[in-house]
């Protein structure tokens, strides 16, 4: 099944160890850094750094 | 509180970050790319089209991100076989600790773009359409790379039961010879 429903696609055994490690990972807690990132951009702030907008596309 | 549409790349975070870590096989530089990606898409959001998939929009981010970092570092950061950051130094205990390991190690080997495709469909559940986008490739190009990842992870996975005795570090060995010695 694909992200937007569709299960028009094969599956192979080994998928679900792949999503198996593919969920432990998102099961972490997010790094604090993160954290404060979000709070910094939801208050208009931007991080300096080199940010452009090519691969936003 | 104002509805702010930026706010839902937040809940896209985790997976954008197990994105991040098994592109670059690097949690540190993975952290780097991941965070260079959210603030790409949190000043372009007005790029994104609603009622389109906002986590590929924002795993294409991410993507294109590393992807530049990487003709940046060229020649020396090639995708090359890094040693296994998430590995132990000591065997686990519990065999299927054992197998998830053997399955990270296994999966590390993968090349970069087999890597993806296979995590994008097999793990993350994306069509192949959709990682045909996200990659830009044809839809031929994602299924021979899923196909590939998945036979040499296979391969890779059945090679590695036949090295079980050698992952026993050497205090289990000096263990095991001295329980074989009768004056031991």
């Amino acid at each position: 099944m694909s992200s937007n429903g569709s299960s028009n696609q094969d599956t192979d055994p080994i998928d679900e160890t792949v999503r198996q490690a593919y969920e432990d990972i998102l099961n972490e807690a997010l790094p604090e850094r993160f954290v404060v990132l979000l709070k910094k951009l939801r208050q208009g702030e931007i991080p300096d750094q080199d940010v452009t907008t090519d691969d936003a596309s | 509180m104002l509805y702010e549409p930026r706010q839902e790349i937040i809940e896209h975070l985790p997976a954008m970050r197990a994105f991040a870590i098994s592109l670059t096989r690097d949690p540190t530089l993975a952290e780097d790319i991941l965070q260079d990606a959210i603030i790409k898409a949190w000043m372009n959001f007005s790029q994104f089209e609603p009622g389109t998939n906002l986590r590929a929009w924002l795993l294409t981010i991410l993507r294109n991100t590393y992807y530049s970092e990487l003709r940046k570092r060229k020649p020396e950061a090639e995708d090359v076989e890094p040693d296994d950051p998430a590995a132990p130094a000591v065997p686990p205990l519990h065999n299927g600790v054992l197998q998830m390991r053997d399955f990270r190690r296994a999966f590390s080997k993968l090349g970069l773009e087999n890597r993806e495709a296979l995590l994008l469909v097999g793990g993350m559940g994306f069509s192949y359409e959709e990682t045909a986008e996200m990659c830009g490739v044809p839809i031929g190009t994602v299924k021979s790379r899923v196909l590939r990842a998945r036979r040499q992870l296979a391969e890779e996975l059945d090679r590695g039961k036949g090295d079980v005795a050698d992952t026993t570090d050497a205090a289990t060995r000096a263990v095991l010879a001295n329980r074989n010695d009768p004056l031991g």
